[in-house]
């Protein structure tokens, strides 16, 4: 089932990403809709408004965010989407480091990091949230979307 | 040479279709299919994926046709797991397979259809061309496929696409004469790309192909009863088979006198005109509008286009 937040909800959010991240967005030319009970996906305005003159659709946009227990987590996407406004609660990795994330497995960190979920970033782009649970962050990356292995040089014709 | 992965009745029909280019199209299948990719602009540049790769120590060449495909000679790991792929940054792409997409010409703004859309190649390049401005109607009937679809148009950050899962067949029945182009990229046979997989040349029968004209000339319809007036239509196969091209073009054109043709202009890229006489069957003249891409002319995929505009009833 997929509904437009409210206004009150999308304040809420806004509120969140705010107090969190640092983030000041109101998403201004675009909807953000409810994909579930849990998780919050973007489009455009017109796509929105001919989506909902269609009796029958599957899905729309992307995903941006999900929420977990009373907090919001954003996607790999919804972090590139807000990215150079996040000011707080980001990390810096180094290439081997952002290939890790993006495997799915977890990163040991030399200092301790106070808040649950962190945005991992390399080379100036994000790469969605990790949990942190003392001195260790755990990816959040889809399945289907992590880098299952590493094969040698190829050469092709 | 020996062709042993090819079925007797389908090397019949290929020397009928190829003529005196049967051997070099023989030989051509035997080797691997070059790898290339499409850089995602709604995410990076060309010049910074390019940087970035050559930095790693690629070596990559620009496709011709498209100026942001490129064609890897030389990787230091596999394409397919590398950071840049898994962001986004750019998506695994035959060549050819981003032809027909140049030449529907989506701008910024339009409505467009993709009828056959997963997993999502066309999709995820119409949505780049259009820069996400505009409205993207993604429609499959398979939700294995869908699945698939709903994946890249995420990693790719197509957002302004709407997924729908019915038959293609029966689109039009829910939205006639509205979209401003359509994309029929419709399941083939794949005997242009035997290069990816040997056994199309193996299992290759006369049924299959016919069963599949069917089903691709309802698609075409129902894609095309979807387009307003004035609308533009690419019809696109990875095959070579006249019965899942020409043949579907002509029942169009017989099947709707406000289908017309128009001439489709490409540079740097090798290809045929459409024909118009195969076995017993004449078609239309008009049908040497169309292109026909056999795998051996550009070291790709080979291809079937065709460009078809709706005008007053």
């Amino acid at each position: 089932m997929i509904k437009k937040l409210d206004r009150l909800e999308l304040k809420q959010f806004c509120e969140y990403l705010e107090k969190y991240y640092g983030i000041e967005e109101d998403f201004n030319g675009y909807v953000l809709l409810w994909s579930g009970k849990n998780k919050i996906r973007l489009t455009t305005i017109e796509t929105y408004e001919f989506f909902e003159k269609m009796k029958k659709a599957e899905s729309i946009g992307i995903y941006i965010a999900k929420r977990i227990g009373t907090d919001w987590v954003l996607s790999i996407e919804g972090t590139q989407l807000i990215g150079n406004k996040i000011k707080k609660n980001f990390i810096e990795l180094n290439r081997e480091e952002a290939e890790k994330w993006m495997k799915g497995e977890p990163i040991k960190i030399k200092s301790e990091i106070p808040s649950k979920f962190i945005i991992g970033k390399y080379n100036g782009t994000f790469l969605g949230s990790g949990r942190v649970i003392s001195n260790t962050i755990y990816p959040y990356v889809s399945k289907w979307r992590r880098i299952t292995r590493t094969c040698p040089t190829s050469y092709h014709s | 040479m020996s062709y042993d992965m090819f079925n007797e009745n389908f090397l019949e029909y290929l020397k009928e279709l190829l003529g005196n280019e049967l051997e070099i199209f023989l030989e051509n299948s035997m080797k691997p299919l070059k790898e290339s990719i499409r850089v995602n602009t709604l995410k990076i540049s060309c010049d910074s994926l390019k940087n970035i790769l050559i930095e790693k120590g690629w070596k990559i060449e620009n496709i011709p046709w498209v100026d942001y495909g490129f064609w890897i000679n030389y990787s230091t790991e596999d394409i397919g797991q590398t950071l840049e792929h898994s962001l986004g940054y750019y998506y695994i792409q035959g060549a050819m397979s981003m032809l027909p997409v140049e030449i529907l010409d989506p701008k910024p703004g339009e409505l467009i259809l993709d009828l056959c859309a997963a997993p999502g190649s066309k999709t995820t390049q119409i949505s780049q061309k259009m820069q996400n401005k505009g409205i993207i109607v993604a429609n499959d009937i398979n939700i294995k496929r869908i699945k698939a679809l709903s994946s890249n148009i995420q990693k790719c950050f197509a957002i302004n696409v709407i997924i729908s899962m019915r038959d293609g067949r029966f689109f039009f029945k829910f939205f006639k004469n509205i979209f401003d182009k359509v994309l029929v990229d419709a399941p083939c046979s794949s005997t242009g790309i035997i290069r990816k997989s040997w056994k199309v040349a193996k299992k290759w029968n006369i049924k299959t192909i016919e069963r599949l004209s069917k089903y691709q000339t309802q698609l075409l319809l129902s894609g095309f009863d979807c387009l307003k007036e004035g609308g533009i239509l690419v019809y696109s196969t990875c095959s070579i088979c006249p019965e899942e091209n020409e043949r579907c073009i002509n029942n169009l054109l017989k099947l709707r006198n406000n289908a017309y043709l128009e001439e489709i202009k490409i540079k740097n890229v090798k290809y045929e005109k459409g024909i118009t006489k195969w076995k017993n069957e004449e078609y239309d003249k008009d049908i040497s509008k169309c292109i026909r891409i056999y795998p051996h002319y550009n070291d790709s995929e080979g291809f079937f286009i065709a460009k078809i505009v709706k005008k007053n009833d």
